[in-house]
C-alpha cells in the first residue's frame, strides 16, 4: 500500500508525462470532436461558429460516395495487411532457418521499409508505368500479357496495383517482428512436438503460431491502423484515381479541409475512420487474445 | 544381462559416432537394452549424454552406426516413426494448452477418437494423480506438476522407450527426491524401458537397474549401481560414483606370500600399513612392488575400531590417524585424513567421540579395496 506522502508524490512525478500526454493527445482529440459538431470552417476572416449536433455526421453517413470510399478502404485494409501478415511471417520463417548469408538476407529484407513512403510510390509508379514500366516488360516477355497496359490508370486494377506497393514497403515491419518473437520459440517445444508426431505444419500451427500470435497482433494493430488512414501512398500513385477507384476515406478528410476549407465536416470525418479503425482493434484484440490466453509464459 | 544381448533388445545402439564438424562428440557408442530395463546414462555436464539421448531420438542425425529400436532399424526414421516418448528437462509444455490437451497432444495428432483419447488421458491423469489439472494451463502449474504433466505426455502414448533428459533437474532439493521415487514407482506399475540421463549420480544409483557412465563422449563402464560402486572399472568412474567419492591414495603395493603389503605414505611420519588377503591388484606377481592408486569408500574407513575393537585383522584391520578434520553430518561424522597425497575421508559415526587433531584408530575394511594404474586410470 502506498501511503499518502507517496500518493502525492507518484502524482507529481507522472504530472510531466500526463501534461505533455494531455498536450499532443487528448487536447487536439477534444478539439476534432468539437469542431465535428459545428459548421467551423478554415477562413481569413472570423467567422461565427455554429453548434449544429450531428448533422456533420448525417451527412457522411448519408454520403453514398463517401460510404463507398469506407468500403475501398475496407478493401485496402484487410487485403494489404492480411497480405503483409501472410508474407512477413513466411519470410521471417524463412529468415529463422540457419543458411549461409542468411545476416545479410536479414539486413537487406528491411530496406523496402526504409525507404520514404513517397519514394516507394513514386518508384511503383514507375514500375506500373504503361510505356516503359518494368511490371509491363516483365510480364510481356514472360509472355503473360500481349499489349502493355496502364495498370494504375485503370479502375479495375489501380486499387490491387496500390495495395501491391503498400505490401511490398510494409510486410518487412511484420517479417522483423515476427523473426524476433520466432527468435523466442524454446526449440524444446518443436523438438516434443515433433516427436509427438506433429508434421510441420501441425507444429507450426499449434505451437509456433500460438507462441508469436502477441507481438505479432502488436504489429498487425499498428499495420491496421495505419492502412485504415492511408493516404500518402495513394495520393501520390493516382490521386485517388482514376474514377474515384482508389479514394479512401482519408481523401474525403483532406477534401472538406483543404479544399473545401469546412473544419467541422472534416473533424466528423476523421472522427469517422478513427471509430472504425478502433472497432478494427477491439476486433483482433478479441480473436487473437482467444488464442493466446495463458500462451508465451 | 543376456537378455540385452539377444535379438529381443529394446534399444540396441552399434558403434555409433557423432562429429560435430572436427569434434567427435560421441566415440564408438555400444549399448543394448533390455525390455523393461531403467537404463541411466551418467557422467560430467558435456560428456554427450544429451546428443546420445537425441541420437536416440531421430532428433539429431548421427554420423555413423546403427540403432535399433524393438528389433527394427530406426536408424534414418523419423523421431514419430520411432515409438518413443520424451521428457525434457525444460518439461517442454506447450503453453496455449490446457493439461488435457497437452497430454493428449500425441493422440490427437494420430487423429485417435475422441472417446478413446479422454479414456487413455483420464488413466495416465490418474497414475500421476493429476485428474484435477487437467483445465490448467502449463502456466498455472507448479514445477513438479509440470513435471508430471511432461510424463503424462509421455506415458499416454505407451511407447516402446521412454527418454528422460535430466528431467529433475529444475526442480528443489526436496522435490526432486519426491519426484525420483514416483519415477521409480511408475517404471515399477508399467514395466517401462526407460533411458535416462542425469548427471547426478545418487539419481543414478537410486533409479538405474544399469547405468552407463560416460565421459568425453566415451562409455567408460556399463553395469548394475552395484557393479559401477564396487568394482568401477577406472579411477574416473570411481571418483565419480558416490558421494562423498572414493579416496584415491597414491601407496605402494608389494606381494608377498599369501597377501599384499600396502603402504600408504602419510605427511605426519611412518607410511599407513595395511595387508590385503584378497587377490590384490591382478598384474602384480609375487615379491613384486609396484606404486599404484589405492581406492576405499568413506564407509570402508570407519570409527569401528573405536567402538568394539573387533578387528579380525583380515578384512578389518585398524590403524591409527590423524584427524585433519571433522565434519558432523547428521547421520554421520566425516574425518578428513591426510593420506596418499590427497585428503582421504572416512566416515565415522554421528557419535563418534572424536576432534580435529587427534589421533585415532581408524578401521580399514580391504573387502571391498579397488586398485587403478596410476598413468591410465585404469583397475588392476
Ligand atoms: N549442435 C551442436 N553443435 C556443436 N557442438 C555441440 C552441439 N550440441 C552439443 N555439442 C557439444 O557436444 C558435447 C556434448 O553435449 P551434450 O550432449 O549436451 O552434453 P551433456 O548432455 O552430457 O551435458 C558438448 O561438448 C557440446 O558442446
Ligand atoms: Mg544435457
Amino acid at each position: 500500500m502506498l501511503g499518502r506522502r507517496q500518493k502525492r508524490e507518484k502524482w507529481i512525478l507522472l504530472a510531466p508525462a500526463l501534461a505533455v500526454l494531455a498536450l499532443i493527445t487528448l487536447i487536439p482529440l477534444a478539439n476534432t470532436l468539437w469542431l465535428s459538431f459545428t459548421d467551423t470552417r478554415i477562413s481569413a476572416l472570423p467567422e461565427p461558429v455554429h453548434f449544429i449536433g450531428l448533422e456533420n455526421y448525417v451527412y457522411a453517413l448519408t454520403d453514398p460516395d463517401f460510404q463507398e470510399a469506407l468500403f475501398r478502404t475496407l478493401y485496402f485494409t484487410i487485403v494489404s495487411v492480411g497480405l503483409e501478415g501472410v508474407l512477413g511471417v513466411a519470410v521471417a520463417v524463412l529468415l529463422n532457418q540457419e543458411f549461409r548469408g542468411r545476416t545479410l538476407l536479414r539486413a537487406l529484407i528491411i530496406l523496402p521499409w526504409a525507404v520514404p513512403t513517397i519514394v516507394n510510390a513514386v518508384a511503383w509508379r514507375l514500375i506500373y508505368h504503361p510505356d516503359y514500366g518494368a511490371l509491363n516488360s516483365l510480364l510481356f516477355q514472360l509472355g503473360i500479357i500481349s499489349d502493355y497496359r496502364s495498370w494504375i490508370g485503370d479502375p479495375a486494377t489501380a486499387m490491387n496495383m496500390v495495395i501491391l506497393a503498400d505490401v511490398w514497403k510494409n510486410f518487412p515491419l511484420v517479417a522483423y517482428v515476427a523473426l524476433a518473437a520466432l527468435q523466442t520459440v524454446p526449440e524444446d517445444l518443436s523438438k516434443a512436438a515433433a516427436i509427438e508426431g506433429a508434421g510441420p505444419w501441425k507444429r507450426f500451427c499449434s505451437i509456433t503460431l500460438p507462441w508469436i500470435a502477441g507481438p505479432l497482433m502488436v504489429v498487425m494493430v499498428l499495420r491496421t491502423i495505419e492502412a485504415f488512414r492511408v493516404f500518402d501512398i495513394i495520393y501520390v500513385m493516382t490521386g485517388g484515381g482514376p474514377a474515384d477507384s482508389t479514394k479512401t476515406a482519408s481523401f474525403y478528410v483532406y477534401q472538406e479541409y483543404f479544399n473545401y476549407l469546412r473544419s467541422g465536416s472534416g473533424a466528423s470525418y476523421a472522427v469517422l475512420v478513427a471509430g472504425i479503425s478502433a472497432v478494427l482493434i477491439v476486433f483482433y484484440y478479441s480473436v487473437t487474445k482467444r488464442q493466446t490466453a495463458g500462451g508465451a509464459a | 544381462m543376456n537378455a540385452a544381448m539377444t535379438q529381443d533388445a529394446i534399444l540396441k545402439i552399434s558403434s555409433l559416432q557423432k562429429r560435430y564438424g572436427e569434434v567427435n562428440v560421441l566415440k564408438d557408442i555400444d549399448i543394448s537394452m533390455a525390455p523393461g530395463e531403467f537404463l541411466v546414462l551418467v557422467g560430467p555436464s558435456g560428456c554427450g549424454k544429451s546428443t546420445l539421448l537425441s541420437c536416440i531420438s531421430g532428433l539429431t542425425d548421427i554420423s555413423s552406426g546403427t540403432i535399433h529400436i524393438a528389433g527394427r532399424d530406426r536408424t534414418n526414421d523419423e523421431p514419430a516413426d520411432r515409438d518413443i516418448a520424451m521428457v525434457f528437462q525444460s518439461y517442454a509444455l506447450f503453453p496455449n494448452m490446457s493439461v488435457e490437451r497437452n497430454i493428449g497432444f500425441g493422440l490427437e495428432v494420430r487423429k485417435v477418437n475422441e472417446a478413446e483419447k479422454k479414456r487413455k488421458v483420464a488413466e495416465v491423469a490418474d497414475l500421476l494423480k493429476i485428474e484435477h489439472l487437467l483445465h490448467r494451463r502449463p502456466a498455472e502449474l507448479s514445477g513438479g506438476q509440470r513435471q508430471r504433466v511432461a510424463m503424462g505426455r509421455a506415458l499416454v502414448r505407451e511407447p516402446k522407450l521412454f527418454l528422460f533428459d535430466e528431467p529433475l533437474s529444475n526442480l528443489d532439493a526436496k522435490l526432486r527426491v519426491t519426484m525420483r521415487t514416483e519415477i521409480k514407482r511408475i517404471h515399477q506399475t508399467t514395466g517401462a524401458s526407460i533411458v535416462y540421463v542425469t548427471h547426478d549420480q545418487i539419481e543414478a544409483m537410486t533409479l538405474a537397474s544399469r547405468i552407463v557412465v560416460m565421459k568425453d563422449g566415451v562409455v567408460q563402464q556399463i553395469g548394475t549401481p552395484q557393479e559401477i560402486y564396487n568394482k568401477p572399472v577406472n579411477a574416473f568412474v570411481a571418483d565419480f560414483m558416490g558421494a562423498p567419492s572414493m579416496n584415491l591414495m597414491t601407496g605402494t603395493a608389494t606381494r608377498e606370500g599369501e597377501h599384499v603389503r600396502l603402504q600408504i605414505p602419510t605427511p605426519e611420519g611412518p607410511p599407513l600399513e595395511l595387508f590385503d588377503y584378497g587377490p590384490g591388484p591382478e598384474t602384480l606377481a609375487a615379491g613384486d612392488t609396484a606404486e599404484l592408486t589405492i581406492g576405499l569408500r568413506p564407509e570402508a574407513m570407519t570409527d569401528l575400531g573405536l567402538r568394539s575393537g573387533g578387528m579380525d585383522g583380515r578384512t578389518l584391520q585398524s590403524a591409527d590417524c590423524l584427524l585433519d578434520v571433522v565434519e558432523p553430518a547428521g547421520a554421520d561424522t566425516y574425518a578428513v585424513v591426510q593420506l596418499g597425497g590427497t585428503e582421504a575421508v572416512a566416515r565415522l559415526s554421528a557419535d563418534a567421540p572424536v576432534a580435529a587433531g587427534q589421533r585415532v584408530p581408524i578401521a580399514f575394511d580391504l573387502s571391498k579395496i579397488s586398485y587403478f594404474d596410476i598413468a591410465s586410470g585404469n583397475r588392476l
